[in-house]
């Protein structure tokens, strides 16, 4: 069955159609909230509460890409999450130290032991980074560079337009570059800039 | 310093632009343009470099696994739908809490800036007070043109009672200067000091007259011992000038006012005055609003 048909399904509200998008979609989903929120726990409720509010809000579906008008429900739910934990005055780098092991469980299992700690390294400095963008720039690196979506599929999921996510994700790159060359020897040997320190000099008088 | 910040904006490409030239999302003229800076530019063919090395990264991010399936179940629909129901439910609540708790206000808004009026003030009073006062000032002035067109015929008719007028301006002075509560006692005790002997028996007449009587009754009982006949022929026309004079000092005083205060303060502090319409509609709203707070409070601490 087509997404299309599963959609139309799930609108007449059958839920084993809406399970089955569910199930499609879960992974990125999760990535994503996993991603922008910064902490497993809350990547969970997060995604879990972004699938009842899309179920609830299938009667509002009007076509167009069903991933991007998810992805734009989960990511106002992390939203609401990143609201509620600086309610908390909690640190997302402490709730990253305390992240559960599960979460780090890499997707591709064909990887070594060596390489996975080394990409889990490599996940570890990256998401310290990204907890330093503000929530819409994070948003826009999370869904343009780290999940590949297009510029229209990340304007749709952002609602915004192509011209804004340009503007987003070009500072939250910047932003981001700034921070790896400066963390450069937290990183895997293998992931380091050639001549980090000369680059990283140039890139400061740039800016 | 400005032109020069600004040339070196011109010569660098636009972090935009190069963020843009890295995902392909240019126009042909845009890659040409940014293609042959970055031949003659180190600095921005170096900035290229390094974008590309974080997006290269952020690229190689790994994906994690979910830690659960996140599928409904038919529980989840139904207690989601009774949240959701709940949720409606309570916004309904808040909304009617709002509109009670605004008609309360402008009932109670209302009713204290009506509320001045009715028991700061009362009406009556002020109009009575008015009344008394001017009465007071057109007794003056009357008494004034009595006194004088007594005086004209007692000069005319006889030129000896020097005595009766001296009294007559000694009430007159008294009058003006008196309370109105008290107008002739005062005024008769003043006149008695300077009086000659007949006097005594006029003003202990004038004393016990009521002080708003218009007409007083032709014969009054006299309290001190009769005087010669003479002295009682003048002291009868003495005291009959008296008596027009203050008949007319006092005849355009209306009959018995009312004496404010305690009066007006007992009908407004009357326990029946304050069940009015509004408070009765406060009473009501607030009772209502108690009711909306208590149930939205008993929600939440539910929920």
């Amino acid at each position: 069955m087509d997404e299309k048909t599963l959609v139309a399904a799930a609108q007449r509200g059958e839920l084993p159609a809406f399970n089955q998008l569910v199930l499609h979609y879960q992974g990125l989903a999760y990535n994503v909230a996993y991603r922008i929120v910064g902490n497993a726990d809350a990547a969970a409720d997060a995604t879990q509460d972004a699938f009842l509010k899309a179920y609830r809000a299938l009667g509002g579906y009007r076509g167009g890409s069903f991933k991007a008008w998810l992805l734009r429900i989960v990511t106002n739910t992390c939203y609401d999450a990143l609201r509620a934990r600086q309610r908390r005055r909690a640190s997302s780098l402490d709730d990253l130290d305390v992240a559960p092991e599960h979460a780090w469980q890499l997707v591709n299992g064909h990887a070594g032991p060596e390489e996975q700690a080394l990409r889990r390294e490599l996940g570890r400095v990256i998401q310290a980074g990204i907890a330093t963008l503000p929530p819409d720039q994070r948003t826009a690196v999370v869904l343009s560079d780290i999940q590949g979506l297009s510029y229209q599929e990340a304007a749709e999921a952002m609602g915004c337009s192509l011209g804004t996510v340009k503007s987003r994700l070009s500072r939250g790159r910047a932003k981001l570059r700034g921070y790896l060359l400066q963390q450069q020897e937290l990183l895997p040997s293998r992931y380091r800039l050639q001549s980090a320190g000369h680059k990283a000099r140039d890139a400061r008088g740039m800016r | 310093m400005f032109g020069r910040a600004q040339k070196r904006k011109e010569k660098h490409i636009a972090p935009e632009l190069l963020s843009a030239y890295l995902d392909k999302q240019v126009t042909p003229q845009e890659r040409g343009r940014v293609e042959q800076h970055l031949r003659a530019c180190a600095v921005c063919a170096r900035e290229l470099d390094t974008l590309r090395y974080t997006t290269d990264l952020l690229r190689a991010t790994p994906r994690v696994s979910v830690p659960h399936a996140f599928t409904l179940s038919e529980a989840d629909v139904r207690r989601t739908a009774a949240r959701r129901r709940a949720r409606r439910f309570s916004a309904y609540l808040q909304g009617a809490t709002a509109v009670v708790a605004a008609l309360l206000l402008v009932v109670a808004v209302g009713d204290v800036l009506r509320a001045p009026m009715r028991y700061e003030a009362p009406a009556p009073m002020v109009a009575e007070k008015v009344v008394v006062e001017t009465v007071l000032v057109e007794a003056e002035a009357v008494q004034d043109t009595g006194i004088m067109a007594v005086q004209e015929t007692q000069e005319t008719d006889r030129a000896g009672k020097q005595v009766v007028e001296k009294h007559t301006e000694a009430e007159m002075l008294a009058l003006a200067a008196t309370p109105r509560d008290e107008p002739l006692a005062v005024g008769g005790g003043q006149a008695e000091a300077s009086r000659p002997e007949p006097a005594p028996t006029v003003v202990a007449l004038r004393a016990e007259e009521p002080p708003r009587e218009t007409a007083p009754p032709p014969e009054q009982p006299k309290p001190s011992a009769p005087p010669a006949p003479a002295a009682a022929e003048e002291a009868a026309e003495e005291k009959e000038e008296e008596e027009t004079a203050v008949s007319l000092a006092v005849a355009p005083t209306p009959a018995p006012l009312p004496q404010p205060t305690l009066a007006h303060l007992g009908k407004a502090a009357r326990p029946d005055s304050w069940w009015t319409l509004p408070h009765l509609v406060e009473i009501a709203l607030a009772g209502l609003l108690v009711i909306l707070l208590s149930l939205s409070l008993w929600l939440r601490r539910r929920r």
